[in-house]
């Protein structure tokens, strides 16, 4: 089987389970509107400082939804023992690997489809292209990542501290990066507001590049044996 | 059977010999590298004695990023060869490497207040959350080969991380170029060679070796520490088969 | 001048402890 088509396969049956099994989804909307709430209450917006805390507030209601979304998406196929079967089929496991990291960066688009409106309605916070382009960059490297190290701690005895250890701190460069736009783009900055070097989405478009190439050659061993 | 058990007991007394004796020159070639902080290196005139804290500081730094090469080699060793030698190595270069990271990080903060005056909780550095950063990786690594299935998964899993996590490395590194933030530019690695008087690179050099060499001893000695902990395990385990395989006396 | 020592201190204890307890580990894992 061609990679593309495994990959796309696997993607598409993940996106198929969810939506019918309706689970992951709405928890994670339900957790990002919730934590909105929370994050207004508990930082006493509505007296001007939603501007300074709004982009760390976007970011840590990210990292927090991704983290759950990654919890979630290898227990399942651990529990059904689906991931074993997958493995005996002719699409390699960098494929399967692929699909569904892909799957779990839909997931994390839809929800930050969520995330940014529900933002712009309680925080007041300027959504302007540029945060969006800067919230999608970071996704597709955050996803790979995550979708690796939740394999690889789906199959420890310790998965809910693992994934955490191990993705974070190779987040931390996405969330810095992404913050620093997020920053300018809601004072007013737009794309223009950079100089050439200095350009965040570039320095993010690497990292997605980075981690994309490590995390699929990492796959087979993660996944196999 | 005595004689064979007396034999590799001595062997073992005489690594042990050998590896104390390296620690003695390690701890000596520190004390050389003290003379050198302490007396040889001028005194800067920005910082005053405080500066001194750069020699140990960034000596240390480099060691836990040899170290963490060095799991990286033994980590691809094992995801290439199969290698157990390299899984080993792995684990031992981890605990060392943490060890200095951690010095490295203590000594950064403790320079940084006095020289910048510094709040951790106003000012953030790129430097110093990718340095705990690095440090929780790493840690990490040797979760995962504690918490995952024993055996060849466990180091297959950790070897991952092994590699991924020195990813981490270079963004430490260059994350003071791109993020420009408190901690001061690389004086050593600049274009035009390094900004810092002569006597102060040598007194740097002094140090960065005798920290080199004292990191090697240290991996060395948990490398002996890791092996003897698989051979008792190994032993263990290949008893308990023998003893469940035996045949039932009546 | 105190934060020098202080920062020369804890890394001596940190590294001198951490050789220390390694040798001291080895020397007790032995195979009798």
């Amino acid at each position: 089987m061609r990679f593309a088509a495994a990959a796309l396969a696997v993607a598409g049956k993940d996106l198929r389970c969810e939506l019918r099994g309706k689970e992951l989804l709405p928890a994670l909307a339900q957790f990002v509107v919730l934590s909105l709430v929370i994050a207004g209450f508990a930082f006493d917006l509505g007296s001007g400082g939603e501007a300074r805390l709004s982009p760390g507030v976007l970011w840590l209601v990210l990292v927090f939804a991704g983290l759950l979304a990654f919890g979630r998406t290898f227990a399942a196929e651990r529990d059904s023992g689906s991931l074993e079967a997958m493995l005996l089929t002719p699409a390699g496991p960098s494929a399967i690997f692929a699909g569904k990291a892909l799957a779990a960066t839909v997931l994390l688009v839809a929800c930050e489809a969520v995330l940014l409106p529900a933002m712009a309605v309680f925080l007041a916070s300027p959504i302007s292209l540029a945060v969006v382009a800067t919230v999608t960059l970071a996704t597709v490297g955050m996803a790979s990542l995550g979708c690796l190290f939740a394999a690889l701690a789906a199959q420890t005895r310790a998965r809910e501290l693992l994934l955490p250890v191990l993705a974070l701190p190779l987040w931390i460069p996405f969330v810095v990066v992404g913050s620093r736009a997020v920053q300018v783009a809601m004072s007013g900055g737009g794309f223009g507001a950079w100089s050439p070097e200095g350009q965040p989405y570039a320095v993010l478009l690497d990292f997605d590049i980075l981690f994309l190439v490590v995390t699929s050659l990492a796959a087979r061993f993660v996944l196999d044996d | 059977m005595t004689e064979m058990a007396t034999s590799s007991g001595e062997i073992e007394r005489m690594e042990d010999r050998r590896l104390t004796a390296l620690a003695g020159t390690a701890v000596a070639g520190m004390l050389v590298a003290g003379w050198a902080i302490f007396v040889y290196a001028p005194q800067d005139a920005l910082q005053g004695p405080v500066q001194r804290i750069f020699y140990l500081h960034v000596a240390s730094a480099v060691a836990a990023f040899g170290c963490f090469a060095v799991v990286l080699i033994g980590s691809v060793a094992f995801l290439w060869r199969g290698s157990q030698v390299g899984d080993r190595l792995g684990r031992a270069a981890a605990h060392v490497g943490l060890v200095f990271t951690t010095v490295t990080f203590v000594m950064g903060v403790i320079w940084a207040k006095p020289i910048w005056n510094w709040d951790p909780t106003q000012t953030w550095d790129a430097r110093l959350t990718s340095t705990a950063a690095l440090w929780v990786i790493y840690t990490g690594y040797l979760l995962v080969r504690r918490f995952a299935p024993p055996g060849r998964t466990a180091m297959r899993l950790a070897a991952v991380v092994g590699v991924i996590g020195f990813v981490d490395v270079p963004v430490v590194y260059f994350s003071v170029e791109w993020w420009r933030t408190l901690h001061p530019g690389p004086v050593l690695a600049t274009p035009g060679g390094p900004a810092m008087p002569a006597p102060m690179v040598v007194a740097y050099l002094v140090t960065q070796v005798a920290v080199g060499f004292f990191c090697g001893v240290l991996v060395a000695i948990h490398y002996r520490l890791q092996a003897r902990r698989d051979a008792a395990e190994a032993r263990a385990v290949a008893a308990q088969l023998e003893f469940a395989s035996a045949p039932e006396t009546r | 001048m105190t934060y020098l020592i202080l920062a020369y201190v804890v890394a001596a204890v940190i590294l001198g402890g951490f050789l220390v307890g390694s040798l001291a580990q080895l020397h007790h894992h032995r195979h009798e």
